[in-house]
């Protein structure tokens, strides 16, 4: 069996856990198999516990920076801007999600967010920009626009991998696969006498017929 | 652009030099009002092109600390996105998608 590879006891400063948690998972990555069984443990340690708060933190106060550039001194698009955002989250988050798919969507809501005010900084400011200053804007439009599908990408990818399917046989040669965390029990039997099965939501599952 | 200091007299003569087809022509506007009122207009211009260049520069460091704030907070998710993964048995094929590691 894989033994551990123990972390220092002393107190580290959020930076060093960082760090230390970076490279435990660059060896994971590398398919060391002692690295992963560290990274296991690091996950559910005090260690591990003060990157998710970390990470929880800064998004957090990336989201604060981004409704004052936005709202300004105007308390009112302060106002607006948060409760929008209380919203998108809302909606992309769903019920009973995972504290990584938590931190996935306030990521993604902070990458809209800053989209969306770059936009218009520069729609707003088109008329008197010089081409270098037009060029610049550009730029940072196109890497905030990758950087939001990116992030929309990793919560697709995370909500496909992670979150267990379950196969649940209707008929004789009906499939229903559905996502575990998101399934609902139907309260009335179906029409030809069988007892209510689970049935997931209309985009939270895919049926299959098997002819064969 | 400004003003000449020719044989110890500081300001002999005032010139303003400009692009004409691709060559540098200059003009002497010489003393008196005229030239007082045209170095006193191209003052006023050099200070105000400061200014917008002061702003614009204060402009591109604050999108850029908004930026570098998002940036961490994308990389640090990402770590925790991958590590959770790695955990649960993926690995990353070529750098690139995540697949269910063997065995």
């Amino acid at each position: 069996m894989a033994k551990a590879v123990a972390l220092p006891d002393q107190p580290a400063s959020e930076r060093e856990v960082e760090e230390r948690f970076n490279a435990l998972m660059r060896r994971a990555d590398a398919g060391d198999p002692k690295a992963l069984a560290s990274l296991r443990t690091v996950l559910d340690s005090p260690d591990g516990r003060t990157v998710w708060e970390t990470a929880g933190d800064l998004a957090v106060q990336a989201e604060a920076s981004l409704v004052r550039a936005v709202a300004g001194k105007n308390a009112i698009v302060k106002e607006s801007t948060e409760r929008r955002l209380a919203e998108f989250k809302r909606e992309l988050t769903g019920p009973n999600p995972t504290p990584l798919e938590r931190l996935l969507v306030a990521r993604i809501a902070a990458c809209w967010l800053h989209l969306g005010y770059v936009e218009t900084i520069y729609v707003q400011n088109m008329a008197s920009l010089t081409i270098q200053q037009a060029d610049f804007h550009q730029r940072r439009i196109d890497h905030a626009h990758r950087r939001y599908l990116s992030a929309i990408k990793a919560l697709a990818q995370i909500r496909r991998l992670l979150v267990p399917m379950v196969q649940v046989n209707v008929g004789e040669r009906q499939q229903i696969n559905t996502v575990a965390a998101r399934v609902v029990q139907s309260a009335a039997p179906l029409a030809d006498g069988t007892p209510p099965t689970t049935v997931g939501r209309a985009s939270g599952h895919a049926a299959a017929r098997n002819d064969g | 652009m400004g003003w000449e200091t020719r044989r110890g007299r500081e300001h002999y003569c005032y010139t303003r030099s400009r692009r004409v087809d691709g060559r540098v022509a200059r003009d002497y506007l010489g003393t008196g009002l005229l030239a007082d009122l045209a170095a006193a207009q191209d003052e006023q211009e050099r200070r105000s092109r400061a200014a917008r260049v002061r702003l614009w520069r204060r402009e591109q460091e604050r999108l850029d600390a908004l930026g570098a704030q998002l940036d961490r907070t994308y990389a640090l998710t990402e770590t925790l996105a991958a590590g959770t993964l790695l955990v649960a048995g993926y690995h990353r094929h070529a750098r690139g998608e995540w697949r269910k590691r063997r065995g």
